[in-house]
């Protein structure tokens, strides 16, 4: 069960943070550079975008058929309408997942190809879909003031990490595809946006582990969720670092796309990763009583 | 002005550690419980279980039991197991009826409100 809801976390954290990151850069922050994508093209990326609400709201619905199953820890459980109707209606996770998955089945019918286009909708809706992954797992565990914080601290490490995870989608999309977008004014642009990203990421990240897990490193540091969060790190210093070559690249007086294709392609390789990582850092314990 | 800026930040520094004064252990565990864990008491009307962080009541499961002569036990029915309204930490444990003179186990399976589960026993004497 701990797997199966680890692979659950990993599709849909990363479902609803590209979307919501892609939505982003489409629609605010490079619509003016967007205008230049090529009909098909954009058409395309909608149909990717339809996939991946798709994915979102069924990786949803399993989380919490395997929630349901975990907090029982009968299989019975995944598929017990009685046991998931007293997940949904009885505890902190089921109240916050019904508006979750009623903001997915909502995103799903907005991308659908019949449905008209109304993106600045979708992206409010993808938005609200962010916010209120930030209540679920440890963001939970203190009450009062404190726990609000941190919920509110988790909104913006979401927020961030969406962003970035879902400009690099965008920065791949378009140094693959020929397109008559101006991939270099982008890519200047989007590592600029990129500093305040990576600040926001490591200033909320890093209260978030002193939160959780009571001191500035967890304790143990190299095992469980110290070695994974080690790991996680590792991978965000990788981005970092293809994140500066690109920004290099993009000054360089000629661009050489074969290079950044390469280079982006990576970056969003270790940001799955990362993704990954924190997927399995939810189901373990940030500090051994 | 970077010196300037540096100590800005290392400002806010005991802000950002001040967050968390007391020891976070995600994963609910028992801090306290009353009857206290090895204590001997009067027949209590509940048991009062105080967990780090909230449990979810539904799916808490708490289950005592009497140690009979020689190996065998007997299960002690709860008429409720429910959080105390003014604070989803504590779980109160009603049992069906009052708990008679002598040695008792307490074996609670914990959901907490971030979903995670814990187990643990304590013992419990009751004197006449």
């Amino acid at each position: 069960m701990p797997d199966g809801l680890i692979l659950c976390r990993f599709m849909h954290f990363g479902a609803v943070l590209v979307l919501f990151g892609v939505g982003l850069f489409r629609g605010v922050l490079f619509a003016s550079s967007l205008s230049a994508l090529k009909a098909g093209a954009a058409r395309r990326l909608d149909r990717a975008m339809a996939g991946l609400a798709l994915l979102a709201l069924l990786s949803g619905v399993a989380w919490l058929m395997l929630t349901a199953a975990n907090m029982t820890d009968d299989w019975h459980d995944a598929v017990s309408l009685q046991t998931i109707g007293s997940v949904l209606g009885h505890t902190f996770f089921g109240h916050v997942w019904i508006v979750h998955l009623f903001l997915c089945l909502l995103a799903l019918l907005l991308s659908l190809p019949s449905a008209p286009l109304r993106p600045r909708l979708c992206l409010l809706i993808n938005t609200l879909m962010l916010l209120t992954l930030s209540p679920v797992g440890h963001g939970a565990m203190y009450d009062g003031a404190l726990g609000q914080l941190l919920i509110l601290n988790q909104m913006l490490h979401l927020i961030g990490v969406g962003t970035w995870l879902g400009g690099l989608i965008m920065l791949a999309v378009l140094l693959l595809g020929a397109s008559a977008v101006d991939v270099r004014a982008v890519l200047l642009r989007f590592s600029g946006i990129g500093y305040g990203l990576v600040a926001l990421i490591v200033v909320t990240g890093m209260i978030n582990v002193r939160a959780l897990s009571g001191a500035l490193w967890p304790d143990p540091p190299l095992s469980g969720f110290g070695a994974v969060l080690a790991v996680k790190v590792g991978m965000v210093l990788c981005m970092l670092a293809l994140a500066a070559l690109n920004r290099s690249l993009a000054r360089g007086p000629d661009l050489r796309v074969s290079v950044l294709r390469v280079s982006v392609v990576f970056e969003c390789l270790f940001g799955a990763a990362a993704l990954a990582a924190v997927s399995l850092l939810g189901t373990l314990p940030p500090m051994l009583p | 002005m970077p010196a300037l800026r540096f100590k800005q930040i290392l400002s806010c520094l005991p802000l950002l550690a001040s967050l968390t004064s007391t020891a976070a252990f995600a994963h609910a565990h028992l801090e306290s419980q009353l009857p206290a864990a090895d204590s001997e008491v009067t027949s209590p009307k509940d048991l009062r279980l105080t967990f780090s962080e909230g449990v979810e009541e539904k799916f808490t499961k708490v289950a005592i039991s009497l140690d009979g002569p020689g190996e065998s036990t007997e299960i002690i029915q709860t008429q409720s197991v429910a959080t105390d309204p003014a604070d989803k930490k504590v779980l109160v444990v009603v049992p069906a009826m009052p708990l008679a003179p002598g040695k008792y186990k307490v074996e609670w399976h914990a959901v907490s409100v971030d979903t995670h589960k814990s187990e643990g026993i304590y013992r419990f004497k009751v004197t006449p």
